[in-house]
């Protein structure tokens, strides 16, 4: 017996409980290659998180900044009447798992973290008819969810929950994108006459040459500051946010792809800041560089990210 | 991690709670069957779902959470199944087929010497959702278990599925029948958390159920009905009856998700229309609960 009194068979029971190789660290780079290099398909299995929601989704299309994807559970255990269930037989994950068809829904890219498996063609036919309410017969190795009987079945809250998490994947804070409609006045033209750029200075507290910075656009103005500017300059906080440079979508696409997640939560640690403020300002120092570079065309995104980085990294073990 | 959770989560349910209380024993056995139970599923999940060691936190709550209704709700089947079996014991109208015969042991109407049953239970559930005037006798949500139906509802109940069926049933068969009729009574009281993390619902502290019968017992044979009716919905369910119709005043009021808040709207009113009924005076008694819980919230 152990210190909580739990019979030795429960806690061999748990020790031998490990978890399939295959979602192991070691196992999903056998399987997906680095993360850093991860691309994404249609059929793959994604964590989708942010914050302190993470939910797990079969990805069935892909376009530029979205997935159409349907989520997965494996515990609790749950299933509706548009959902299969996946014998364990079949999937890396060992256990049975379900595929709720019908609360299939539109995904941002930025919120996919690590893809945990691979699953059939047939799979993803099903789930995309189904979503479409068009009949389908079920895939190999599945079988039909039950429906809901109850709104007091426990099921039927568990998918109410399901719903809010996605809802919340959804509202998972995006880069500024420039579009062809829009354009943009940067702070100095905005505000005109009325700048004061030594009262600015002092309630920004920052030196002249950075307040210039955010004043012509090429800096993010971070929410706190976007606030004492407002303050300061009498505006609502939505006309100053509006005079935030926006970035173009092929860098957007990029920086919001999840193969550079792991690098914005190692930078939102290292400086104190949330995800999405790292990836904010890391996306507009990649901009401001490639706008000191020559050269036509579409920059590579990824490259001068990295080019980034690199300069960053050599800049700190040099100081 | 899960013990502790264990220990937390379990207190939240009156109906697995022991005769003499939690004590670290019946923690230990109930760990014990959580880990038989669902280990394998529940580490593949967190290998799966969590980034780090806070997320796994809140998953292993959320799925302790679910085992632990799941257990509460096969404890009351059990007890339906025990109600079942006296109940038809004890009337007239029904008889187990004899030794021998074709379906021995199950239960036929008395004297219609039937062949075992083999059709869809949605029939038969639907012919149960169809009995008139069935009475769920009151209980008090801080009791650990409510009753199915009276004595008379119950025997309407199985004397038209067994009618309709038209041969003998197994008593699981009859259990799967009235536990889809009347869903609330497995519905089990789940109490708050004392310091959840970021998911505890602010619970009204005012009215016992008790206080709110001796309150309507000089008001009229409805408004002691609806003063029941009251007393068999958890606090917490009081506290949103007055917003039925108004699910963003529940996510404030819960502080929940907007679609958790429809799903609570939608589950309160099928609780409630069963716990009413459908009697003449429904729609009065409905008000009155209504009024009831509101004014409860008001004194809050």
């Amino acid at each position: 017996m152990s210190d909580l009194g739990l019979p030795q068979r429960f806690l061999d029971l748990a020790k031998e409980a490990r978890g399939p190789r295959a979602l192991s660290e070691e196992g999903l780079r056998e399987r997906f290659g680095a993360p850093t290099e991860i691309e994404i398909d249609a059929g793959q299995v994604w964590r989708a998180r942010w914050d302190e929601v993470s939910v797990l989704v079969l990805v069935l299309a892909v376009e530029d900044r979205d997935v159409l994807a349907a989520p997965v559970t494996i515990d609790p255990p749950a299933e509706d009447d548009h959902s299969v269930v996946l014998a364990s037989s079949f999937i890396a994950f060992d256990v049975e798992a379900t595929v709720w068809a019908g609360l299939t829904c539109l995904l941002p890219i930025r919120v996919l973290d690590r893809p945990m498996d691979e699953w059939s063609e047939d799979l993803v036919r099903w789930a995309t008819h189904t979503a479409q309410r068009r009949p389908s017969a079920t895939p190999a190795g599945t079988r039909q969810g039950h429906a809901i009987q109850s709104e007091l079945d426990p099921a039927a809250l568990l998918q109410a929950e399901l719903v809010d998490d996605l809802e919340l994947l959804s509202q998972a804070p995006s880069l500024p994108v420039d579009t062809p409609d829009a354009t943009p006045r940067d702070l100095a033209s905005f505000l005109g006459t009325n700048l004061d750029l030594g009262s600015l200075c002092s309630s920004l507290g920052l030196g002249q040459p950075q307040v210039m910075r955010l004043l012509r656009g090429k800096t993010p103005l971070a929410p706190d500051q976007i606030e004492i500017v407002a303050r300061a300059t009498g505006l609502s906080s939505r006309e100053i946010s509006a005079t935030v440079r926006r970035l173009p979508l092929g860098l957007v696409v990029k920086m919001e792809h999840p193969r550079w997640r792991h690098t914005w939560a190692q930078r939102a640690q290292r400086f104190h800041v949330s995800e999405a403020q790292a990836r904010l300002t890391c996306s507009y120092d990649v901009f401001a560089l490639a706008a000191r570079e020559t050269g036509g065309g579409e920059p590579d995104w990824d490259q001068r990210l990295r080019q980034f980085l690199h300069e960053e990294e050599t800049d700190a073990g040099g100081a | 991690m899960i013990f502790q959770l264990i220990r937390e989560e379990a207190r939240r349910f009156p109906v697995l709670t022991p005769t003499d209380e939690w004590q670290d024993a019946d923690l230990e056995d109930l760990h014990g069957e959580f880990i038989a139970d669902r280990i394998q599923a529940v580490t593949t999940m967190l290998l799966a779902q969590a980034s780090d060691e806070a997320s796994m936190g809140r998953l292993l709550r959320k799925s302790i959470k679910y085992w632990l209704i799941d257990q509460a709700r096969k404890t009351t089947v059990g007890a339906l199944r025990r109600i079942l079996e006296n109940v038809l014991a004890a009337e007239d109208a029904f008889e187990k087929v004899p030794a021998g015969e074709a379906g021995e042991g199950r239960w036929q109407l008395v004297g219609t010497a039937v062949l075992p049953w083999s059709g869809r239970t949605e029939e038969l559930i639907d012919t149960a959702r169809a009995v008139p005037n069935v009475k769920i006798p009151p209980w008090s949500s801080t009791t650990r278990r409510g009753p199915v139906a009276d004595r008379r509802s119950i025997v309407a109940v199985a004397g038209a599925v067994l009618k309709v069926a038209g041969g003998s049933l197994e008593i699981a068969q009859l259990v799967e029948v009235f536990v889809a009729r009347f869903p609330a009574v497995l519905d089990p009281a789940v109490g708050p958390l004392p310091d959840d993390l970021g998911t505890s619902i602010g619970l009204h502290e005012g009215l016992t159920p008790e206080q709110q019968l001796i309150a309507a017992n000089d008001e009229v044979d409805a408004a002691v009905t609806a003063a029941e009716v009251v007393g068999m919905l958890a606090p917490w369910e009081q506290q949103i009856v007055p917003h039925l119709d108004n699910p963003p005043a529940i996510q404030t009021v819960l502080g929940c998700g907007r679609s958790q808040a429809y799903q609570h709207a939608r589950r309160l009113k099928e609780k409630l229309t069963q716990l009413v009924g459908d009697g003449d005076s429904v729609r009065t008694v409905g008000l009155k609960v209504i009024r009831l819980c509101g004014s409860a919230a008001v004194a809050e």
